[in-house]
């Protein structure tokens, strides 16, 4: 069964690699741009894993994942944040939130596939 | 182009975005206009270059673009203080980054010293105390981020990846491993030692955040066969159950050649949300680690140790179900899974709600939501406007052709053909369209410029925008850039008054500069005004005269006056500034503008400021031209050039020297020039009075009466470039194809001009030299 990931980012080019490496791992690919966006994909795709970046308009990553877990339907999801070596504090604060794991930024393609099949059922 | 180049690609042109968002945030929080976002929607923008970056391995921007991303982190949380000075030097590190951006696009390249000075003025705001060590720093970043290898090899590592989920279904199906190496990799591992006791007692906050015990069991069996002990003896009576909570504890005997930190990776993401021991050996008997463990925190309701049943776990992973079960307790599994999130109900989807979302994902490669944009390669844009060109030639020739056959305008054909002369005009309309963009590209670069000419001139000076989103030609945007930049500079440091002044004047001390643009009859319009002083008409009128470039004795309109700056070799500054150029004045606006096909006049009113207008084409591609006849072929004349067209009278025409002759058009005699003679068609020339002259005017603003045969009349042409198909030629600026499919020169009236000059030399610019 083809699993269905969001990807949750406004960087285009995040955006864009993400999709690169999932759909050349064979996941079925769903964007979103914003938080915001994420919660209005979520109810429409019902993903597998979503994974999300922190820093976005709208709706930040911290928001978007406190929104997801509140509600009934999609608090099983396994979420991944996206974040950086060189930021720990956001990582744990995205932990709090509700983050399952995490994909240090830059990733490569074994990482990311790495990452949620560790999360994904 | 691979994918991840494509992606490049897309990465760069965000960037653009980015850095134009990044500006525009800064320029907010300048004017005072940011609202709680903007500070943030700043970090966002260097935060994504640099992500984005690091994802390609392009190791000094991602250097550069962190130094500043950690001051900006700093600013939003209000760690430092975002000060009127800190955003001038926020705004410069932006156009380091921008400079960044384009060396590692491979345009340009970044001056390093200027970059390293920047990177530590930056660090220097960030933590004020810290000891500046610009050199060492960005050492210590560059060991940070490791992206090199991502970008060195990706697609190889793509392709891995493919081939994983061709083979093993993304490796998560590891079923056919198990029987044989199961029974000798333990027999090997058991031998050397290498056994594991695994106890894992999950928190509740581990199910909150849609981990699973089952996923860690599953993730432990990858490093070796494992047999695992579900210890339910926790788990209160039905009625006393906290759906919510967790209970089990779980024992994993794992073989594995694997060391301590293999295994403890895989608990990383459950760091915290559980109770992990990791001992080497059999450890404990399952049940006396229990023991020891509920012992230890007794928080079981069910007091009594009672010797816990040891369960297997029946679970999806079938190298999980090594061992043969003593007992087997399917009922245990499920109840674990109870408190987890994954036993939640999950239902469908409301399809009503659904619905009208799915709809929406189709576009979900939009840039944002609601807004749906092609990003095309101009190229292929470029080749339909081309085409295009050659549809509308071709029409007019059938056209022509057709009322050659002397066919009733009334017939069906030639209203089908009219037609057809519309719809293909409204297809050049909308292929032009596609290419038009927002003049905003330029605009966006002008308030930097106006703070640093306002700061190296000493002047106050605050940028109003009108305007941005008018749209022009992509091909008339990019030489938009230079116009306006001259005249900014030029209404800044003439324009405006210095602060003292302006108090003196009653005015405010900061001088307003206002740039527009505007659709206006087919043209673009962009406006540059100030509230300066305005032109100095008495200066400007004894400047002209001491220079030589006007009679003291012509009387001239204010207006007139004013557009005397325009004039070659003219300059009212009395010491010639840094900003506005060495020696560079107005004229340089008016050639590049007119080279355009625009024109600029100015409008002044003294103590109130000035306002310079330049209008332009809304396209390069096509042009008003005048169709000419001169000795037997057809020209075309650029209707922008042409000043008026007229049929002198014998008296008019006064010869000059022994065979150039000059015409008297009111109150100026402009050098008559036959241009069938220039480009050498013809060796002698007929009278001009047989024939038609336009006066025009050149870009220096000389003027000159070319004489033709006959005119044919206005016309709009494709311009075709002739260096592009033949070669350069003097004189001619470019070829069309006119409706009877002839191919139609267009005169390059600087270049007759001129040509002309070079024969017999005379005084330069007569323009303006009065009548005596």
């Amino acid at each position: 069964m083809t699993r269905t990931v969001l990807t949750v980012d406004d960087s285009r080019t995040m955006r864009d690699m993400l999709r690169m490496a999932l759909a050349g791992a064979g996941f079925n690919v769903v964007e979103a741009v914003d938080g915001e966006h994420g919660l209005e994909v979520l109810s429409a795709h019902r993903p597998d894993v979503i994974i999300t970046d922190i820093n976005m308009p709208k709706l930040d990553g911290f928001g978007f994942i406190e929104a997801v877990r509140v509600d009934d339907d999609y608090r099983a999801i396994p979420i991944l944040v996206l974040t950086t070596e060189s930021d720990p504090a956001k990582k744990d604060r995205a932990r709090r939130a509700g983050a399952t794991g995490w994909i240090v930024k830059p990733f490569n393609p074994e990482k990311l596939v790495d990452a949620i099949r560790r999360v994904a059922a | 182009m691979d994918e991840l180049e494509a992606i490049k690609v897309t990465f760069f042109q965000e960037c653009e975005e980015l850095l134009a968002d990044l500006e525009g945030g800064l320029l907010a929080m300048q004017d005072g206009n940011d609202d709680g976002d903007t500070v943030n929607a700043v970090f966002r923008a260097v935060h994504s270059i640099k992500g984005g970056a690091g994802a390609f391995g392009l190791e000094p921007l991602v250097r550069f673009a962190h130094v500043f991303e950690t001051l900006l982190d700093a600013v939003r949380s209000n760690e430092v203080p975002a000060t009127p000075d800190l955003v001038v030097t926020l705004l410069r590190a932006s156009d380091v980054l921008a400079d960044h951006v384009s060396s590692a696009r491979g345009l340009g390249v970044v001056d390093e010293a200027v970059s390293a000075a920047m990177a530590a003025e930056l660090k220097a705001c960030t933590d004020p105390n810290a000891a500046p060590a610009p050199v060492a720093a960005p050492v210590v970043e560059a060991v940070a981020f490791e992206a090199a290898p991502v970008a060195a090899a990706p697609a190889e590592t793509l392709i891995g990846a493919d081939d994983a989920l061709d083979d093993d279904d993304l490796g998560f199906d590891f079923q056919p491993m198990t029987i044989t190496i199961d029974e000798q990799a333990a027999d090997v591992a058991a031998a050397a030692g290498n056994v594991w006791t695994v106890s894992i007692r999950p928190k509740s906050d581990l199910y909150r955040k849609a981990n699973e015990t089952a996923l860690l069991l599953r993730e432990l069996a990858r490093l070796g066969p494992i047999e695992a002990t579900l210890d339910a003896s926790a788990i209160p009576p039905l009625d006393m159950l906290d759906a919510e909570a967790a209970y089990a504890t779980w024992t994993v005997r794992l073989e594995t050649e694997e060391d301590e930190t293999a295994i403890r990776e895989v608990f990383e993401f459950v760091d915290g949300d559980c109770d992990l021991e990791i001992t080497r050996g059999e450890g404990l008997a399952p049940d006396a680690a229990l023991a020891a463990l509920l012992a230890g925190e007794a928080p079981a309701p069910v007091a009594a140790p009672a010797a816990p049943e040891p369960v297997i776990v029946a679970e999806a992973p079938a190298p999980v179900v090594i061992e043969a079960a003593p007992e087997p307790v399917a009922v245990a599994p499920v109840v674990e899974a109870a408190p987890a999130p994954v036993a939640a109900p999950v239902a469908p989807a409301a399809p009503v709600a659904a619905a009208p979302a799915a709809a929406k994902t189709q576009q979900i490669d939009v840039p944002g939501p609601g807004q749906s944009v092609i990003r095309v390669d101009p190229e292929r844009i470029d080749r339909l406007i081309d085409l295009v060109g050659e549809l509308v030639i071709n029409q007019a020739m059938l056209a022509q052709r057709v009322g050659e056959y002397g066919i009733a305008p009334s017939s069906n054909l030639a209203m089908g053909l009219d037609e057809l002369e519309q719809l293909t005009r409204e297809i050049q309309d909308s292929v032009m369209a596609i290419r038009a963009q927002p003049v905003k590209s330029v605009f966006q670069r002008m308030p930097r410029l106006v703070r640093e000419v306002a700061s190296m001139t000493g002047k106050q000076a605050r940028l109003v925008m009108d305007g941005e989103n008018t749209e022009v030609d992509k091909t008339v945007i990019e030489r938009l850039s230079d116009p306006i930049t001259h005249m900014l500079r030029n209404a800044i440091d003439h324009g405006l008054e210095s602060p003292e002044e302006r108090k003196a004047a009653g005015k405010n001390p900061e001088g307003v500069v206002k740039l527009a643009a505007l659709h206006r009859s087919g043209r673009i319009v962009i406006e540059v005004s100030d509230d300066g002083k305005g032109i100095n008409r008495e200066r400007v009128h004894s400047i002209a005269i001491k220079k030589g470039l006007i009679s003291p004795e012509l009387q001239l309109t204010d207006e007139e006056i004013d557009n005397l700056i325009f004039l070659p070799g003219f300059s009212t500054a009395d010491k010639i500034s840094d900003v506005s150029g060495r020696g560079v004045g107005m004229d340089v606006v008016k050639r590049s503008v007119q080279a355009l096909g625009g024109r600029i006049s100015i409008t002044s009113r003294p103590g109130q400021g000035s306002t310079f207008t330049l209008s332009l084409p809304l396209t390069l591609a096509v042009l008003d031209g005048m169709v000419v006849d001169v000795a037997g072929e057809t020209l075309v004349v650029p209707l922008a050039a042409i000043v008026e067209s007229l049929r002198p009278k014998p008296e008019e025409v006064r010869p000059l020297g022994p065979v150039g002759s000059v015409l008297a058009v009111r109150d100026s005699f402009v050098p008559l020039i036959d241009v069938g003679l220039t480009l050498g068609y013809r060796d002698s020339s007929p009278p001009p009075t047989e024939g038609v002259v336009l006066l025009v005017e050149g870009e220096d603003g000389s003027r000159a009466a070319l004489v033709a045969d006959a005119i044919h009349g206005q016309r709009q042409v494709v311009i075709k470039s002739l260096e592009q198909n033949y070669q350069q030629v003097d004189g001619v600026a470019a070829a069309t194809i006119l409706g009877d499919g002839r191919v139609a020169l267009i005169l390059d009236v600087d270049a007759v001009i001129s040509l002309r000059r070079r024969e017999p030399p005379r005084p330069a610019e007569p323009t303006l030299i009065a009548a005596e």
